[in-house]
């Protein structure tokens, strides 16, 4: 019992029920059974596959869930914290496909791939500044915002590529970033661990971290205890943009080309692995820890489907099934605890 | 409360709002006139009515919906589905009628199941309707399996999408019918009354009576049937049962609806808005395509004008209703 009190939540009291020292073990509880509820669906799930196709744990195979996971838990990071506070970014699909593009174009010219990879995240991070200016300072809906810079970002992506994708004429290290190996772990490996621990010390240490947790708890409250909301709202969309375009040069690097459709869906995937994890849509509540977990379960459930050689449009339905029961679990459990502490 | 004087300013906002997208409407006709030789031709203009039958048919479904605080992003999947759909069983020898009705009636049961996300289960509009994006989708593709495209083989099966009574394309009278059922919804039913009270607050409509749920659900199934009527103007415009239609266009239902003044969060939103919102965005892709301008820029140019409508809109909102939003 010893790591609850590492659990995110407790120290960051939700606004409904923080009184009284009942509900306060009550909420530590709901956090704390939701992250083990997770954790116990991904371990059933794994057993059910393992039992179904034995493929599945093969050192192949694993690393293969591995590398389609850390696009998602890159960005998902960032993404989490972003919906803790009460936001939303549609837009990191097309930040994706732009980013992956723009580091095809830019390696195709001749740029050194450092600076390629550099400007290429940093377009990523434009757009991020760019959703937060329209959100916090001209007060547009996240929803709406960031809707109308997906189908720009798209837009940029194709026209870099001239509408299809930029193969021929890259240099021969284009694919550095995912074929560099420490001996046997791979680079990416490496990085995702970084960003990860990383998220998890900026949600549990930070101020950065408490205020999202703040404002999605009450935006007016914290405003007028001296949050400065505008602000911390736009760093986190800066944030979830830098790492949508970083995971957009990944996905370029280990694909071999700039393809302008890459990331289409992708906001889907980070938003569900958030959700699963038991951030809240409305904001207020989630966990880093969480959505790494709420990956894998997407991840390894579509790795399944492959290996179980279902089609793709039958995989589209499943996602959506399963977005809907996760949702519906995660409601189940916090309404079964909600309804003794508040009565 | 509202007062008189508070009042008088809130029509006067909607007043602006549709003032500014008539000119928006005007300046872009122009503009078009002038940049696109051959604009204002017959042809182009049978053609403008043809492409917005299905913003204007599927826009006033959806806007009744945002108008009572909720959102349908599954439209465009339903209209592949049904797309898919009407062709399917017309090749299979069934009437034309009755196909076009099971069609329309699975479009109705995709916006039953919406409802039943959203009212039933209380999951966020968003999130559910994001999900069954993908969900009824997948339907379409499975229906369709793999065959490029489903030709229906019935030489009446292009007149709901391409035909002509007289001189005046069927289209214009389909628009004609749903923006005349849709003004006698919005000015003498009770429906459009008690959408906009859940929009404004829906504590307060549940209190004085409303049968929220209810009307939640019949709003997801008019947005769903209207959704699938569209879907099947499709297959019959484009003569083939495609599964890849509507990818996207839930983006310029909401940029029309937007457009014609309609506000995010619900409780105020006009018939005739959307009607011009609808015309608006077709006549840019039209105009667009005509101008040679490439489809992908068309991804940029929506994009910020989606923003700056909404950022207009809030202008409007701050400069004559801040006292009634504080």
């Amino acid at each position: 019992m010893m790591d609850m009190k590492k659990m995110p939540g407790n120290i960051y009291p939700n606004k409904r029920k923080s009184r009284g020292l009942l509900s306060r073990i009550r909420m530590m509880n709901e956090d704390s059974i939701q992250l083990i509820t997770t954790l116990f669906i991904l371990i059933v799930l794994m057993l059910v596959i393992y039992i179904l196709t034995p493929r599945f744990i093969s050192i192949n195979n694993i690393s293969n869930v591995l590398m389609q996971v850390s696009l998602v838990m890159i960005t998902g990071t960032a993404v989490t914290l972003l919906m803790i506070s009460g936001n939303l970014d549609l837009s990191v699909g097309g930040v994706v496909g732009q980013a992956a593009v723009l580091y095809a174009f830019l390696a195709r010219t001749g740029m050194p791939l450092g600076s390629a990879i550099l400007i290429s995240t940093i377009s990523g991070s434009l757009i991020g500044l760019l959703n937060g200016a329209l959100v916090s300072k001209l007060k547009i809906t996240p929803v709406i915002a960031t809707l109308g810079t997906m189908s720009i970002t798209r837009g940029i992506a194709h026209i870099f590529a001239d509408g299809t994708m930029i193969t021929a004429g890259l240099p021969r290290n284009f694919k550095f970033l995912s074929t560099t190996y420490f001996g046997r772990v791979p680079l990416v490996l490496i990085i995702v661990l970084v960003i990860v621990v990383l998220f998890y010390f900026v949600q549990t240490k930070t101020t950065l971290g408490r205020y999202a947790f703040y404002i999605g708890s009450n935006p007016q409250t914290s405003y007028f205890s001296g949050v400065r909301v505008d602000n911390i709202v736009t760093k986190l969309y800066v944030l979830s943009g830098t790492l949508a375009a970083f995971s957009g040069v990944l996905l370029a690097s280990r694909l071999g080309a700039g393809d302008s459709k890459m990331g289409a869906g992708f906001e889907f995937d980070t938003i569900v692995a958030a959700l699963i994890g038991g951030t809240a849509i409305a904001g207020g509540k989630g966990s880093v820890v969480g959505m790494v977990i709420g990956a894998f379960i997407v991840g390894i459930l579509r790795n399944a489907l492959n290996l179980l050689n279902i089609q793709s449009y039958y995989q589209m339905v499943i996602m959506g099934f399963v977005l809907v029961l996760a949702i519906l679990l995660q409601r189940l459990v916090s309404e079964k605890l909600a309804a003794g502490s508040e009565a | 409360m509202i007062n008189v004087n508070e009042k008088s300013k809130l029509n006067l906002s909607i007043y602006f709002k549709n003032v500014f997208s008539i000119l928006i409407l005007a300046f872009i006709i122009v503009f078009f006139a002038i940049q696109a030789p051959g604009f204002l031709s017959y042809t182009s203009v049978v053609n403008i009515f043809r492409s917005s039958v299905f913003l204007v048919v599927t826009g006033l479904g959806a806007t009744i919906l945002l108008v009572s605080g909720h959102i349908d992003l599954s439209i465009g999947s339903t209209m592949a589905l049904t797309c898919v759909t009407f062709a399917i069983l017309t090749r299979m020898g069934i009437p034309l009628l009755a196909g076009l009705l099971i069609s329309v009636v699975a479009g109705a049961l995709v916006g039953m199941v919406n409802s039943f996300l959203v009212v039933t289960l209380r999951i966020n509009s968003v999130i559910a309707t994001l999900g069954s994006l993908y969900f009824v989708r997948g339907i379409a593709y499975i229906i369709m399996g793999d065959e490029p495209s489903i030709l229906p083989g019935h030489e009446n099966f292009t007149f709901l999408g391409r035909g002509f009574i007289g001189p005046v394309p069927f289209q214009v009278i389909i628009i004609l019918a749903i923006v005349v059922l849709f003004f006698f919804i919005e000015k003498k039913s009770l429906l459009w009354k008690y959408s906009v009270a859940i929009g404004c607050n829906r504590v307060a409509a549940t209190l004085s009576g409303i049968n929220i749920k209810m009307i939640i659900s019949v709003l997801y199934i008019i947005t769903g049937t209207l959704a699938g009527l569209s879907g099947a103007i499709l297959a019959s415009r484009l003569s083939v049962g495609q599964k890849f239609v509507g990818e996207g266009f839930e983006f310029d239902v909401i940029i029309a609806i937007l457009l014609g003044g309609t506000s995010f969060r619900g409780g105020q939103g006009t018939v005739i808005g959307t009607v011009i919102g609808a015309f608006v965005v077709s006549i840019l892709g039209i105009g667009l395509n005509m101008m040679g301008i490439a489809s992908f820029y068309q991804y940029v140019i929506k994009g910020i004008i989606l923003i700056l409508v909404v950022f207009f809109d809030k202008l409007l909102k701050d400069k004559f209703l801040n006292r009634l939003t504080a």
